[in-house]
């Protein structure tokens, strides 16, 4: 095997329900949580009734008003991410640069809500009376489409669609595309928001929790709890600026971690359900693991649990066959009990673990009260203060696709 | 790349379009230059101003047998084409136990997925015949549904990506599905793209004028814009040492791609094409090679007066000179656009143009723009020994893909 270039991170961008970056960081170390009762539709007359919206980010602040006027709002919390990663980075975009600088964004679902709005407008009033303004918005890729506009980036331009894990799916590619030579920068990340289509489909399958758990009026499901009674749609962008290591010295570039790689595979699933637990871990992938630099200095885990039962007993399991015997060493923290889930949550993550690997130290699981029993790992319980020499981002989805990405100390 | 990247080869082919539910018949269609647009019935296409689109015959849009009735229920229009399509190929490329389940992974692409049983849905709830949208007519609309199907039908347990860059998305996961064999991270990749024709599109290119009233004429002097099509390509690739290995049959070689992004509109592309002349030029780096070794090019060819005029001048600022030689088409008229699929089933009929030494013709194509200073092959195919080729593919929001094929 060829020796790969190195890729490391080099700058973050974060919009979320707990705020912008330093604010999220802080928040989540606090344990808090940026769950909010729905009130910008109509959520329904009984609960689940909460979701994750983002907070403290204006648009303008990052967009000029003719561009602002265009674009939906998806892509303007990835194009906001995106320039803020890049200030983070000090990115020079001069036109040479910006030519061999990329994009990768990771959405399950992208416009939902204008989609769902072109569509009422074509059935209600028929196809002459509908807005050929807001039909370019529709396609997935208009995030990263008006990202490259924004920014002038002319390098490769993908945007990846693989339900809850598109954020890991995003990076991997992101790694792929450094590695293989074609482009020196890539901004990549994933996004998604909370629409109204999408969180009554969830709410009439019984995915979502009711917000607060059962018997109690102050504690919130948890990932990884014995009580845990779904999950908490989320929103947000985050964009991380990942860059081949040798052009990221040449420019005197600040590293927050390197990324090392990663493991992924394909978990018999059914289409739209979570694998089951009996699918975890397959030894393939836990030998594309160990392959890479940094695997057995893992001390911290960013999970994909998210508090429904069944991923969450799954990624218990895949965790420690992925690990083997180094699983009870990590310490295991999740976002999504903080920020719900959402087709960026992964990427989230993946900030969550640079940031894990700069800082030495680790979020708790928010609301972490009675750990499942049937979880052998070592769960974050309180904000800890660690030595974190490796972390791993471990994302698994709806349908069986798996991606565990490793960054570790640079 | 790495001098040491390995050469990666295609070895089994699948398709479903307007013109074919199987290559051979694909290839017969081509060499024919049959134009498979027709009226559009798969939904009331009352109240819009073009009304024709490149739709797949009924008995091709029938769930394959063997599929259970509890799946048969949740399969969308694009993800029963991808079912066709990838049965197809893996029996082509006869992998049936030659390979490891977790050693073939599979990258497709696509746009609007199940966007058509979405609108449907949608309808009802809104006319009040139903108060809750079936689970599978949202969660199953994304192209990741298509991936998730494919993945539990045949079993494919290896790295796994859907990319949804418009019209270009099935173009790029060809190129993800190169990167992975390069990489080691797969020893076969499953990778192409599907589509269905759907109202959300129709209703956006018909608001935008940019369909046709007539069957699409690419690169014609009198073209006034697209045809839509639908249907699905899958290829097999895996590394010609594998392939040599396991003794199977070679239909091309996948070489190189190239992507780049205009920077400059969500919809129009850059007035001069200096972002499809860098794509192109990107591919023709990663494959080692130089215009001149370029024989024919599989253009994006839509049809609107912008794409094709924009697409001419990329090509001639890349070939310069040696664009007098060279045979460019577009299967637009013949399939129309199939949009995320389109990179996919272009790569294909640029590969049976390889494989059985022919030009695709641009179909419809009466009156040659001439601005273009090469052959367009229009209307009629014609036998020709092609060595190396590009397939070029174009999207909203400026996304650039050239794939390099070559003959085995």
């Amino acid at each position: 095997m060829r020796e790969l270039p190195r890729v490391v991170v080099t700058g973050l961008g974060v919009v979320s329900p707990l705020g912008p970056l330093p604010a999220f960081w802080e928040d989540l170390r606090a344990g808090a949580n940026g769950f909010t009762p729905i009130d910008w539709f109509d959520p329904g007359p009984t609960p689940p009734s909460t979701a994750a919206r983002v907070r403290d980010w204006q648009p303008k602040d990052h967009i000029k008003p003719a561009a602002l006027r265009r674009m939906d709002r998806f892509s303007q919390m990835v194009v906001s991410a995106c320039r803020m990663a890049v200030a983070d980075a000090r990115l020079d975009l001069s036109p040479a640069r910006a030519e061999e600088t990329g994009v990768v964004v990771g959405a399950a679902y992208g416009n939902l809500t204008e989609t769902e709005a072109f569509l009422r407008g074509l059935i209600v009033k028929g196809p002459a009376l509908v807005n050929p303004m807001v039909f370019p918005n529709l396609v997935l890729n208009a995030a990263a489409g008006y990202v490259a506009i924004e920014l002038g980036l002319r390098g490769p331009n993908f945007t990846v669609c693989r339900n809850e894990t598109s954020g890991e799916a995003a990076v991997a590619l992101a790694y792929d595309t450094i590695v293989c030579g074609h482009a020196d920068v890539v901004i990549a990340g994933g996004g998604d928001e909370v629409s109204p289509v999408l969180f009554h489909v969830n709410k009439d399958l019984g995915a979502l929790s009711p917000g607060r758990r059962a018997g109690t009026d102050h504690e919130w499901s948890s990932p990884f709890d014995r009580d845990r009674n779904g999950m908490i749609l989320g929103e947000g962008a985050a964009m991380l600026v990942l860059e081949r290591e040798e052009h990221a010295r040449a420019r005197g570039a600040t590293v927050y971690a390197e990324l090392a790689g990663y493991a992924t595979c394909t978990v018999p699933s059914k289409p739209l359900l979570w694998p089951g637990p009996a699918a975890a871990a397959p030894r393939a992938m836990a030998a594309q693991l160990r392959a890479l630099r940094g695997a057995d200095e893992i001390d911290a885990i960013v999970s994909c649990a998210n508090s429904s039962r069944d991923l969450d007993a799954f990624e218990a399991a895949h965790l420690a066959g992925l690990l083997g015997e180094s699983a009870g060493r990590a310490l295991v923290t999740s976002v999504k009990g903080a920020v719900g889930e959402f087709g960026g949550s992964g990427a989230l993550g993946t900030v969550v673990a640079a940031l894990a690997l700069r800082d030495g130290l680790l979020p708790p699981l928010a609301a972490l009260r009675r750990p499942d029993p049937a979880c052998t790992l070592r769960l974050a319980t309180d904000i800890a203060t660690i030595s974190v020499r490796a972390a791993l981002v471990s994302g698994s989805a709806r349908g069986g696709a798996c991606t565990a990405l490793l960054l570790r100390q640079p | 790349m790495a001098p040491s990247a390995p050469q990666v080869v295609v070895t089994g082919l699948g398709t479903v379009n307007a013109l074919a539910g199987s290559v051979s018949e694909f290839v017969a269609a081509l060499r024919a230059g049959t134009c498979g647009i027709g009226p559009v019935t798969v939904f009331d296409s009352t109240g819009y101003r073009s009304r024709i689109a490149a739709e797949v015959r009924p008995a091709d849009a029938d769930a394959p047998a063997g599929v259970a009735s509890a799946l048969r229920r949740r399969l969308s229009r694009s993800d029963v084409f991808a079912l066709r399509a990838t049965a197809e190929a893996l029996a082509d490329a006869g992998l049936a136990g030659a390979v490891p389940r977790e050693r073939i992974g599979l990258a497709i692409g696509g746009t609007t997925g199940g966007m058509l049983r979405g609108e449907e849905s949608l309808r009802e709830r809104i006319q009040g015949t139903r108060d809750q949208y079936p689970s599978a007519s949202v969660l199953g609309a994304p192209i990741s549904a298509s991936a998730d199907v494919l993945a539990d039908a045949f079993d494919l347990a290896g790295p796994r990506l859907s990319l949804s860059t418009a019209c270009s998305s099935s173009a790029n996961a060809l190129g993800a599905a190169l990167d992975w064999i390069s990489l080691g991270r797969a020893d076969v990749v499953v990778t192409g793209g599907t589509e269905s024709l759907c109202r959300m599109t129709f209703a956006g290119f018909n608001a935008l004028h940019a369909l046709s009233l007539a069957p699409c004429r690419p690169f014609d002097r009198e073209r006034s814009g697209l045809s839509l099509g639908e249907g699905a390509a899958i290829l097999v690739v895996e590394s010609a040492e594998h392939a040599a290995r396991r003794g199977a049959r070679v239909h091309a070689e996948l070489l190189s791609y190239g992507n780049s992004a205009d920077a400059h509109h969500l919809t129009a592309p850059h007035p001069e094409g200096t972002g499809a002349a860098l794509a192109m030029r990107r591919a023709l780096a990663r494959a080692g090679l130089a215009p001149e070794d370029i024989d024919y090019i599989n253009a994006h060819g839509t049809g609107t007066p912008l794409n094709d005029t924009v697409e001419a001048m990329a090509i001639t600022a890349v070939f310069g000179e040696a664009a007098a030689r060279l045979a460019v088409s577009s299967t637009k008229g013949a399939v129309g656009h199939t949009l995320g699929a389109a990179g996919a089933i272009e790569a294909l009929a640029t590969i049976l143009a390889l494989r059985d030494g022919f030009l695709p013709p641009t179909v419809n194509l009466t009156d040659p723009d001439p601005t273009c200073a090469f052959d367009l092959v229009p209307r009629d195919s014609r036998s020709a020994t092609l060595r190396y080729a590009l397939s070029n593919s174009y999207g909203f929001g400026g996304n650039n893909t050239s794939v390099v094929l070559g003959r085995a």
